[in-house]
């Protein structure tokens, strides 16, 4: 399929580019990447102790192909404050992020796709009406301050969830999914309405199409019709959003992982910036861009899938 | 809805903005001094939306607020239209040039970068600020305008009243203003109001995790994020605040809503 | 048409969008196994009638009246029993084989649909149905699980027929099936729908704008302007009826007259002294296909060595289907386009020679070239900026002289032309373009090709989207100028019998290359390459009365 390859290849040429972007921006721009770490009081031999473990005695592009050729076979350097592995640390992080954004990719899609369906179908309808009023809202209430809102109604005055912090997946599923369960609402709520508006519009111009005439014409009912014919169609820009979204969800989570203290790369980030740990900062930001791309790349193969024009 | 939108949009973006453009001359009280014993008062006669953990009055601290939220997302609105807009149009003018694929891939990587993980790299190196905030969400905002910029224009340059002026001897340059941009005006138009609350959003998002505005100034987001462990004990804190974004948020969005619908050649008489 | 024998039978049929009336009272029947022809230009509710046999009227519409099909009153019937009726007892063909079909199903599942929904057939009988369907429609070679993009427009309109006719239904409505397609398609087209209803014993409703396109197959004619019918009848004796001056009515008489038109286009034949353009060997080409290493694309030859030359006051038709080049190579001419060999030449001066880049979308051409050719497009509509005024429209070719005018030598200028054109110049500079019918925009567009003086115009389908009442006053004020300002013409066109009608010369185009030119009449009369004689054998024509009548 020459299509995926075509964009893999552009992909990765992304993914090179970017790699770069972020090398220079974090180990070039500053100058001495080593004093900016330590600080103005650092002595000159604890700085030139770390400029020889981070190897800033090589030239630019050396340490950019170090940089990345460790990436590639998982070696993302050691932290500079907490003296581990940063890969280690990554990988614990990751796995409370990822099911996170997962979590409320889910949930948006889950309560989205029925809403967007009721709209458009009733369209004008008291249903369309109030589903498009409560997206309205939903797009402009930041998820940070509906999280916070969510802790007073369903941890502080309900007891039903943590306020916060996260027991481990060693601790047991539940426990873990219920830590999660209000930073995934969160997540969902505002994205869920963008979903809900867009599917609808989409339907609607997918329901405007000469060949849903052809449907009707053929006896089809105005419900088989939308379900056969203009769903499917309807998914092309719908998928674009979901790509973008992830992406949303993914800064997002950064920002929900604060709300809850939940010790997820977000809070690795900032940790990291306060204590200004460019080992961690330069791994996680290229961890993060990596996510988005591969993203992109797996709705563009979903276009293909929904789409056969686009598998050539 | 459909005729309460735009009369609602309006008169919600015009509160915003009035209240503003008046905190730059007066607020009812100083947002810079601090008052501990006055701290967390409910809202009253005196302090209309009460007063937050240093005494200060929630009110003023959210007219200032205003102001910056505005500027910050007015200034990022600006840097994404006036650079992806003439990139688009460059792109557009010789598609499939070196041109155009240089603009493409470059789309391709800064859609790789969320707004906060520009605002993470940029902090990171210069530490936070307003201004950092401006330049993260800026850039953020370039391939959104740019991409537009380019599909639309691409579909105007096959249209015949292009060829026309191709045929009157017009060059690309000028097409694309005379004849291009013209055209784009509308989904510009639509779309800056789109990236301006995105914008607003993404500024008290940044000010929450504390890569915005710094103190003393005054923003939403720090406001909430300093109201976080505050919530159960005075929950008008982190209220009004967050209603704020709420307001300007929605305000902007039904506005957008019925230009799009105004502007929309396809409801338009023109066709 | 005996009301106990009709198979449809409508009556005293309104329909409304709101307070707008777009449909009044409208009485006709159909036999089974007959065909009714509906003619009228666009707006005259041929469709919307369609759409209120089908029940399938957009939003907001009511009907009143009465439709009965097969004795049963469609407007009484709830929309379970309705879709029981449609695909299976009444089908429907659309104009737009482009977009009549799902994208994302393939032609199999697609023609399968109405089989498995109407005759309960499990999923592999259904594509069995539905592989005889397509064989029936003349698509034997085309798999099942083709998709729609992979089909040229003809085909796309088969599958469509194959959708409809896959339940055998009594009446097929046509709703100008092969508006869409080329002469020579459309040609297959009618044959196939009138070989299908030969076979089957359905009854046809054919609507199209083209009287030409229904006479030679229906049995009664109806004719139907401003959503009312104000002519109805046998299709003999209609036809004949209008033909004769006696007591016809005026409009049917209108139509067939625009159908058979010839305006005095052709007093030009003295005047062909110098050679004006010459075109020699050249081709031209796009890039196809993805970017392969280093950024080459494959490149596909449109225009194909192509040699001709034109004198000044000539018309000349330049005819092909899509695809054919001839767009193409009307863009060479007007330097919108580089050439990859050959040479143009304008009074003997070079104008274009090949340039290597495609993509460039400045051409460097003399400005003097430029003034000398220049092009009236299709759509009256989108050839003008919407965002412009009259005034400033017609004036943008004055871009091209070297001292341009001052604003009130440039108004001047605009007015007179405006006047030329047989428009008020006070009505219209200040306007814009949406404020026009599809006629004054087309007179506008001509005004702005003649303000720069050109001596050779090319009409780039300048009439195949107007009325033909219309078209036929815009060839007039064409016929006219041609005479007065000593312009040539290029008629680009894939309606043969506009070209047909105004030429002195043609050139028939055939993938990319030039196969037959001629002196038009004897092009016409006796064309000697074998895609010229199919290409005229497929136009449509309006029967002779008398040997029509010989028929029966």
């Amino acid at each position: 399929m020459s299509y995926a390859l075509r964009r893999l290849t552009s992909l990765l040429v992304t993914l090179v580019v970017a790699s770069v972007v972020v090398f220079v921006v974090v180990e070039v721009v500053p100058g001495d990447p080593a004093s900016y770490m330590l600080g103005l009081n650092a002595s000159p031999d604890t700085v030139q102790a770390l400029r020889t473990e981070l190897g800033l005695d090589q030239t630019g592009v050396a340490r950019w192909f170090d940089w990345v050729s460790g990436m590639l076979v998982g070696d993302f350097g050691v932290s500079y404050t907490y003296r581990t592995d940063v890969a280690s640390m990554v990988v614990d992080r990751i796995a409370v992020s990822v099911p996170l954004a997962l979590l409320a990719l889910m949930l948006a899609v889950l309560i989205a796709f029925p809403a967007g369906l009721v709209a458009a179908s009733r369209r004008g309808g008291v249903a369309d009406t109030g589903v498009m009023g409560f997206t309205q809202i939903g797009i402009a209430i930041p998820n940070f301050w509906f999280a916070m809102l969510l802790v007073l109604v369903f941890s502080v005055h309900l007891r039903w969830f943590p306020s916060g912090g996260f027991p481990g997946w060693e601790a047991g599923l539940w426990p873990a999914l219920k830590a999660l369960t209000l930073p995934a609402i969160a997540l969902a709520l505002p994205q869920a309405a963008i979903l809900a508006r867009v599917l609808r519009s989409s339907l609607l111009d997918t329901l405007g199409e000469d060949y849903i005439r052809t449907a009707r014409a053929k006896g089809l009912s105005s419900r088989a019709a939308l379900w056969k014919h203009a769903l499917r169609n309807a998914m092309i820009p719908v998928l674009t959003i979901v790509g973008l979204q992830f992406s949303f969800l993914l800064a997002g989570a950064i920002i929900i992982e604060n709300v809850f203290y939940l010790p997820g790369l977000g809070r690795l980030v900032f940790q990291a910036i306060t204590s200004r740990d460019l080992v961690v900062v330069e791994s996680v930001v290229m961890l993060l861009v990596f996510a988005v791309v591969l993203v992109t790349y797996l709705v563009d193969l979903a276009y293909a899938w929904v789409d056969p024009r686009l598998r050539r | 809805m459909s005729r309460l939108g735009p009369a609602l949009g309006t008169l919600l973006v015009t509160v915003v903005l009035v209240t503003a453009l008046i905190s730059l001359v007066w607020t009812p009280f100083d947002v810079e001094q601090l008052n501990i014993g006055n701290k967390l008062q409910s809202p009253d006669a005196t302090h209309w939306l009460g007063t937050d953990h240093f005494g200060r009055d929630i009110l003023s601290m959210l007219m200032v607020g205003a102001r910056l939220s505005l500027a910050v997302a007015m200034v990022a609105v600006g840097i994404g239209v006036g650079l992806g807009v003439p990139l688009g149009l460059l792109a557009a003018a010789s598609p499939g040039s070196l041109v155009d694929e240089f603009v493409m891939r470059l789309n391709d990587l800064v859609f790789a970068f969320p707004a906060l993980v520009i605002a993470i790299l940029i902090t990171a190196i210069h530490g936070p600020g307003a201004i950092n905030a401006i330049i993260a969400i800026g850039i953020f905002n370039v391939p959104v305008f740019a991409r537009l910029t380019r599909g639309a224009a691409l579909s105007l340059w096959t249209r015949e009243f292009v060829m026309a002026a191709r045929v009157a001897g017009k060059g690309a340059a000028r097409i694309s203003v005379e004849h291009i941009l013209p055209n784009l005006a509308n989904l510009l138009i639509v779309q800056a109001t789109i990236q301006f609350s995105l914008g607003i959003l993404a500024e008290a998002g940044l000010s929450y995790v504390g890569l915005g505005a710094q103190p003393p100034l005054p923003s939403w987001g720090r406001m909430l994020a300093e109201s976080q462990t505050l919530i159960s004990i005075s929950p008008h804190v982190a209220v009004f605040p967050g209603l704020a974004i709420v307001v300007t948020v929605l305000g902007l969005n039904l506005l957008g809503d019925s230009l799009r619908d105004r502007l929309d050649p396809r409801l338009s008489h023109e066709r | 048409m005996s009301a106990e024998s009709s198979l449809l039978r409508v009556d005293d049929l309104s329909v409304s969008i709101g307070d707008t009336s777009i449909l009044s009272s409208l009485s006709f029947g159909l036999d089974a196994g007959s065909t009714l022809g509906i003619v009228g230009e666009s707006g005259s509710g041929k469709s919307m009638t369609a759409l209120a046999i089908m029940q399938l009227l957009p939003r907001g519409a009511t009907a009143h009246g009465s439709i009965r099909f097969d004795d049963r009153e469609l407007l009484a019937l709830d929309e379970r029993e309705l879709q029981q009726l449609r695909g299976a007892d009444i089908s429907m063909v659309f104009q737009e084989p482009m977009s009549a079909l799902n994208p994302v199903h393939s032609v199999g599942v697609q023609v399968a649909e109405s089989l498995r929904l109407h005759q309960g057939l499990a999923r592999a009988s259904a594509m069995e149905q539905a592989r005889t369907a397509l064989d029936r429609v003349g698509l034997e070679s085309i798999g099942l699980d083709r998709y729609p993009h992979e089909l040229s427009g003809g085909q796309r309109q088969r599958v469509v027929i194959a959708i409809a006719i896959a339940c055998k239904p009594r009446l097929l409505i046509a709703d100008e099936p092969t508006t869409a397609l080329d002469v020579t398609t459309q040609a297959e087209i009618l044959d196939l729908l009138a070989d299908l209803q030969r076979d089957t014993g359905m009854a046809m409703i054919l609507i199209s704008h083209d009287l030409a396109v229904v006479a030679n197959t229906a049995d009664s004619l109806i004719v139907m302007r401003d959503g009312a019918i104000v002519d109805a009848g046998d299709a003999e004796q209609l036809l004949s009826r209008a033909a004769s001056d006696n007591d016809a009515v005026g409009y049917t008489r209108e139509l067939l007259q625009a159908s058979s038109w010839r305006p005095s286009l052709t007093a030009s034949q003295a005047r062909h002294a110098e050679p004006l353009l010459e075109v020699k060997g050249v081709s031209a080409s796009y890039p196809v296909g993805p970017r392969r290493v280093f950024g080459v694309r494959d490149r596909q030859t449109v225009v194909d060595e192509v040699s001709f030359v034109i004198h000044a006051g000539e018309n000349v038709g330049l005819v092909g289907e899509s695809g054919s080049g001839k767009s193409t190579l009307a863009r060479c001419l007007l330097g919108l386009m580089p050439i990859d060999t050959g040479e143009v030449l304008l009074r003997g001066q070079r104008l274009h020679t090949p340039v290597g880049s495609d993509t460039a979308r400045t051409q460097p051409m003399a400005r003097a070239a430029r003034r000398a050719v220049q092009i009236v497009f299709q759509d009256p509509y989108g050839s003008f900026n919407p965002r412009h005024r009259v005034e400033r429209l017609v004036s943008e070719p004055l871009h091209l002289l070297d001292e341009r005018p001052g604003r009130r030598e440039r108004r001047r200028r605009v007015e007179a032309l405006l006047e030329r054109v047989g428009l008020n110049p006070a009505d219209t500079l200040k306007r814009y373009i949406h404020e026009f019918s599809g006629g004054q925009r087309q007179r506008i567009a001509i005004a702005r090709a003649l303000i720069v003086q050109p001596s050779l115009v090319i009409l780039d389908e300048a009439v195949s989207a107007l009325d033909v009442s219309v078209r036929a006053q815009v060839l007039a004020l064409l016929a006219e100028l041609a005479v007065d300002e000593g312009l040539a013409y290029v008629f680009v066109s894939h309606d043969l019998s506009v070209v047909r009608n105004v030429t002195d010369r043609v050139m028939i185009m055939y993938q990319g290359r030039i196969v037959e030119s001629g002196e038009t009449r004897k092009v016409f009369d006796a064309p000697t390459s074998s895609y010229a004689q199919q290409l005229v054998k497929a136009i449509p024509t309006l029967p002779d009365p008398a040997e029509r009548r010989s028929h029966y």
